[in-house]
């Protein structure tokens, strides 16, 4: 009986399902999490380090990558896939303990994540970190072992230089929860994976390495291996500034459920213009830039550069770069701007959330001589002064660019702004005229200095340490340095600390006594000659790279000379580049206690600081008009930085 | 004149007898010492005309013993088709026969499908009837990437046979199907006018790299020996496809996928001067499966079927076998997995390929139905000693890496879960689909129920079944595949009518008569049809218990 039930089902649906179903709408089966073609973002016959190599997969499915790349750097073994999935771990076996990178589908926008830890690069090219799990009143630590060192709320935040430092000198992140320990989150890897993220925004881009790094001698490209997608014709372009929160939960799906929901391209950047309209969008370098450009593009960031070292040599400074503007404890974690804003001046946040669903226009933030922080609104999206300054961004975009945009192969936002310590620093990277070193051999020089800054977190806080105890030396109040006591759990007294830190922090520091070399006697870089000829060198490039681009004089412009005139906010950006690569590293920020976190534009040149945000408001002042060359406001600068170190 | 008219008679008769005689002993002298010709032998002479025309040797025609008998669909199925089926003789006890044939522990599950089943087998071909694309009748891979190799094409012929003999789809369905899908291979571009490429556009038929985009990347020997074993099935099932399936293996060139050492070769593009490099492919488990493939069809697989040189490993107290092969050296990794050993289970009955008159307690391939179970009781001890449910084999996964080899045994690890590229991925172990179901069709065991509870309802009724259940409670793998699907199908078949693979029909065939006029036979190394020497051994391999 069941037979004869089983045949007539059989048969009924034999009926019903005939053969020219073949044809029929197929499901809409959730299959965007299927292999892709397009999804190739990286050449893996392009070498990550030295040593590594390319590899041919097993494959007995009908698709998959047919090649990866693996190999060892920084302690740990690697591979990765063209469409940048990689691991990470100490095990060849990439098994125990690995970061786990996945990219969204045709982008280079990829996180890592290691258990409850996830490393992501902002848009600027800066490592952002989760937690999965952590709450507010938990209390992070980096240890090594013996030390323990105790890590600020804006650990969450985009990291500086000297957190992203101490996080990728290994050793373990420790979550507490009421005295009690939450999570322990070895870090090692970390340094490779966010030089691996760093690596895959900027389309392999060996410049964003760190110093140290062991970069391979050229590109390797083996015959007949397969190209990534974005290399050919057909690869929707990338999406240069996506919206965090979208690339975040783009990613939450991505890691959590091994891949996106959808298989269509994901339209990013429309959607990051939708969600974050008041988000300027990071300018694209053109594709094809002529050679005499790039050129003296080159030259003029090797100018640049030396200038900078030049200065620091005469200012007595460290140089460092300097971190990116800081919150306050207490303040709400803020999105990233995506726009075209350096490190050194004040960024946007969102008071209340994303402006294109609460109304609010972004919001300038910057501290004040207090350390507090205080708000400039720009103009409300969609007013006069609102148009304008997109406008504005707009005509940078299309064609006003820093030439330091233009390097070659820097032709995406994370490229821009790839590290704080840029490859370009390095001496292998810097142009030719300055280093003159040998084609052959300058991949393996590794900067034992740098190592052994960077190689460990003890390292790291001996030469702060050292520093502090430096400028403690000199008179100067380290007042916005302090470290907590930390009970070592270990050994119940405290961790290691610096002579004089325990010194009840001044929060009324005046800013001279916050400049290096202004108590004993060094000589201040505003009255140098040496760097009069530089920046008249530095006028005569701009003018000529600028000459053809902007010919008619404006308000909104300087005027170079010869009847050459720039867009202000160029020179502006000028300036905070040539801060970021001065004076800012060189002072002292709050790395360990953000209670009083002046930012680096505030100590310098708080004139310069709300220059920039007038600019960017579009609003004109007395204080602008004086400036009608730019070596009359570089001159302005720089004596009012005199003033203050005097 | 009556004398002279008698001696002339008698004369006549004399010289008609002597004539008769004379040309006895002219014409045929040595008749009578006329040996027969073997092939093989050094008296294998025979012109190549006449080779293709002599039979193909089974056990049925050599020792006239009867061959199996096809069994009918399952709707044709008497009620009481299965009275007895399962009641084995007393001389039916495990373990090698003198004949180095296997008797296994464990019964396979025989017998009608419940409604349960018939649902699931239902869903499973839903599958098909999704990603099958009209214009070429190939099936798609994995749901809707268009793209497919000859195994999968092979689990979609077997997705195909069994829903046509479990009553799903009816004849002018199951041929529409089955032409057009031969139609399309019978035209497909080769890999340098030689063997299938490893990948085709499903769509469009052509030949593509892993990315699917247009290029060849080499044939597969394995791929290609799955393929072969459906092709028998198909031949031997349904002799009115004869003409159609030989026309497409006749246009291939087996001149370098069996080597005169009987390996199968793999090909690939070389990097450097973009010639074919050949390499041995097929490692313990996969080789043997693929080697019957090419043996059913006449090639001299001997050494690609051989277990040697294969290692054993203690896991759980089973002796599990492995390659031998070092992969720092071949460069080859030596899964064990679950899979091949089904598939020989099901399809062939881990019987020879010249097996077609033993009973289906009795595998003449003995060593393969022995292997085959030491796979499912590693499998079954570590769920009743650690508490995992285990049903491992290759299976696609959701997003990177795409496909994971969750393997009993690999690169030294047990439970070893690796990516291709080599990468240890335990968050992807999993039970597949296929392994639970393929294990549960040919182990009835309890263990193999609970497997069975653990993926019955593991579908979605629109599209087919899942791949699997992660192993460390992810879910499920939300991702369907034409292996998982045709696999599946065939273990229902299998509980219906056993080892798929039907006994020869026996006559001619024009794969073996094609082309004795010319040199085609011996440029593409076509075989001849297989004679008793040709047969595949039967051989044993030393137990654990022969060890204690």
């Amino acid at each position: 009986m069941a037979l004869e039930k089983i045949s007539v089902a059989a048969a009924m649906l034999a009926v019903s399902l005939p053969f020219h179903a073949l044809g029929q709408a197929q499901p809409a089966q959730d299959q965007g999490q299927q292999f892709s073609a397009d999804d190739a973002i990286l050449d893996t016959s392009i070498l990550f380090a030295i040593g590594a190599h390319q590899a041919e997969q097993t494959l007995r499915s009908a698709f998959g990558w047919a090649t990866f790349q693996e190999g060892l750097v920084d302690g740990v073994y690697f591979r990765f896939d063209p469409d940048g999935y990689a691991r990470f771990a100490q095990n060849p076996r990439l098994d125990q303990d690995a970061f786990e990178v996945v990219c969204a589908p045709r982008s280079r926008v990829c996180a890592a994540k290691k258990g409850e830890l996830e490393v992501a690069l902002t848009p600027r090219s800066e490592i952002q970190i989760t937690v999965a799990g952590a709450q507010e009143k938990d209390a992070f630590s980096v240890t090594d072992g013996q030390t323990e060192l105790p890590l600020p709320p804006r650990v969450f935040q985009p990291l500086d230089i000297r957190l992203e430092t101490i996080l990728a000198a290994g050793g373990e992140l420790i979550v507490r929860r009421d005295g009690n320990d939450f999570r322990r989150i070895p870090l090692l890897g970390f340094n490779a994976v966010a030089t691996y993220l760093r690596w895959v925004a900027s389309g392999q881009d060996s410049t964003v390495f760190p110093r140290g790094w062991p970069v391979p001698s050229e590109p390797v490209r083996l015959t007949g291996a397969a190209q990534p997608a974005f290399q050919q014709p057909t690869q929707p372009q990338q999406p240069q500034v996506p919206a965090y929160q979208q690339i975040a939960q783009q990613r939450q799906q991505v890691v959590s459920q091994g891949a996106p929901q959808s298989q269509q391209p994901q339209p990013v950047a429309v959607a990051a213009q939708e969600s974050a309209p008041a988000q300027p969008q990071q300018p694209v370098a053109a594709p094809a830039q002529d050679g005499n450009m790039a050129a003296s593009i080159t030259q003029l960031q090797a100018q640049l550069e030396e200038l900078s070292k030049m200065m620091v040599r005469n200012g007595g400074v460290s140089p460092n770069p300097a971190p990116p503007a800081m919150v306050p404890q207490g303040q709400p974690v803020q999105p990233v701007v995506h726009g075209q804003i350096p490190h050194n001046v004040p960024q946007t946040i969102y008071p209340q959330g994303n402006p294109a669903h609460q109304g609010y226009p972004p919001q300038q933030v910057q501290p004040n001589a207090q350390g507090q922080w205080q708000g400039t609104r720009l103009p409300a999206q969609g007013s006069q002064d609102w148009n304008a300054y997109r406008d504005l961004l707009a005509a940078r975009r299309a064609g006003t660019q820093l030439p330091r945009h233009q390097m070659p192969g820097q032709n995406v936002p994370g490229a821009q702004y790839p590290h704080q310590y840029p490859a370009q620093q390095h001496p292998m990277h810097q142009h030719p005229v300055q280093q003159q070193l040998p084609e052959q051999q300058p991949d393996m020089q590794p900067n034992p200095e740098i190592d052994q800054q960077t190689n460990s977190t003890e390292r790291r806080l001996e030469a702060l340490f050292a520093r502090l105890n430096e400028i403690e030396s000199r008179g100067g109040t380290p007042q916005s340095l302090t470290i907590h006591q930390q009970i070592n759990p270990l050994t119940g007294g405290k961790t290691k600390q610096p002579a004089g830190m325990e010194a009840d922090p001044a929060p009324s520091g005046s800013r001279q006594q916050l400049q290096p070399g202004s108590t004993d006697g060094s000589t201040s870089y505003g009255s140098v000659s040496p760097m009069d000829a530089r920046i008249e060198r530095l006028e005569e490039m701009l003018s000529r790279l600028l000459a053809e681009r902007q010919p008619e004089p404006s308000e909104d412009r300087v005027d170079l000379g010869a009847g050459v005139y720039i867009e202000r906010e160029l020179v502006e950006e000028i300036i905070a580049e040539l801060d970021g690569e001065i004076g800012i590293a060189g002072t002292l920020q709050p790395v360990l206690d953000p209670v009083q976190p002046l930012t680096p534009t505030e100590q310098m040149a708080p004139g310069k600081s709300e220059t920039k945000a007038k600019a960017q408001s579009g609003s004109a002042s007395p204080e602008e008009d004086e400036f009608k060359t730019l070596k009359d406001y570089l001159s302005n600068v720089l004596s009012k930085e005199e003033a203050i170190g005097n | 004149m009556l004398g002279l008219g008698m001696a002339v008679a008698a004369l006549s008769a004399a010289a008609l007898s002597l004539g008769s005689m004379a040309r006895d002993a002219f014409l045929y002298p040595k008749e009578k010492e006329i040996v027969p010709i073997i092939a093989g032998s050094e008296l294998d002479d025979v012109p190549a005309l006449m080779r293709g025309s002599r039979r193909s040797e089974f056990n049925s025609n050599v020792f006239g013993s009867a061959p199996r008998s096809k069994p009918p669909r399952m709707c044709e199925m008497p009620e009481d088709y299965f009275d007895g089926i399962l009641d084995y003789p007393e001389k039916a006890t495990p373990g090698y026969t003198r004949r180095n044939a296997y008797v296994r522990r464990y019964k396979p599950r025989r017998g009608f499908l419940t409604e349960r089943e018939m649902q699931a087998a239902r869903v499973a071909w839903r599958y098909f009837q999704n990603f099958t694309q009209e214009t070429t009748g190939l099936a798609n891979s994995v749901g809707n990437y268009p793209s497919t190799t000859l195994w999968d094409t092979a689990s979609y012929i077997s997705g195909l046979v069994a829903a046509y003999e479990l009553c799903i789809v009816e004849k002018p369905e199951f041929d529409e199907r089955i032409l057009k899908l031969l139609t399309t291979f019978r035209g497909l571009d080769l890999f340098r006018r030689e063997m299938p490429n490893k990948v085709y556009h499903t769509k469009t038929g052509e030949k593509v790299d892993y990315t699917n985009k247009s290029g060849e990347i080499g044939f597969s020997a394995l791929d290609i020996g799955r393929f072969l074993v459906w092709m028998r099935i198909l031949k031997n099932r349904y002799p009115y496809l004869g003409n159609s399936i030989d026309a497409v293996l006749l246009r291939w060139d087996y001149s370098n996928v069996i080597g005169e050492d009987g390996l199968m070769y793999g090909s690939l593009i070389s990097k450097e001067d973009n010639s074919t490099i050949y390499a041995q492919e097929g490692r313990l488990g996969y080789e043997e499966y693929a080697a019957k493939g090419f043996a059913l069809w006449g090639f001299n697989v001997r050494l690609a079927h051989r277990a040697e040189p294969y290692l054993t490993t203690s896991i759980h107290g089973v002796m599990v076998p492995y390659d031998g092969r070092d992969p720092r050296i071949f460069h080859s990794q030596n899964y064990v997995v679950t899979e091949s050993y089904l598939q020989d289970g099901l399809e062939l009955g881990y019987d020879l390929p010249h097996d077609d008159t033993s009973p289906d307690w009795l595998h003449s391939d003995g060593w393969r139905a022995e292997f085959a179970e030491r796979i499912y009781q590693v499998q079954e001890n570590r769920y009743y000693r650690e508490g995992f449910m285990t049903a491992r084999s290759e299976h696609n996964v959701k997003g990177p890496p795409y496909f994971t080899y969750d393997t009993i045994f690999s690169d030294g690890y047990p439970w070893n879960t690796v990516t291709p590229r080599g990468d240890y991925s335990p968050d992807h172990a999993a039970v597949a689909t296929k392994a639970a179901f393929g294990m549960w069709a040919l182990w009835d065991t309890p263990y193999t129920d609970v497997l069975y509870d653990a993926v019955i309802e593991l579908f979605n009724p629109e599209v087919g079944f899942y791949e699997g259940l992660y192993e460390r409670g992810q879910g499920i793998i939300e991702i369907y595949t034409a292996n998982n699907n045709g696999i599946l199908m065939a273990a229902l078949l299998h509980k219906v009518q056993g080892p798929i693979l039907t006994p020869h029909p026996g006559g001619p065939e024009v794969w073996y008569t094609a082309y004795r006029d010319r040199d085609a036979r011996v440029r593409k190394n076509l075989p001849d049809p297989p004679q008793q020497e040709d047969w595949l051994p039967a051989l044993r391999h030393v137990t654990l218990e022969e060890i204690r």
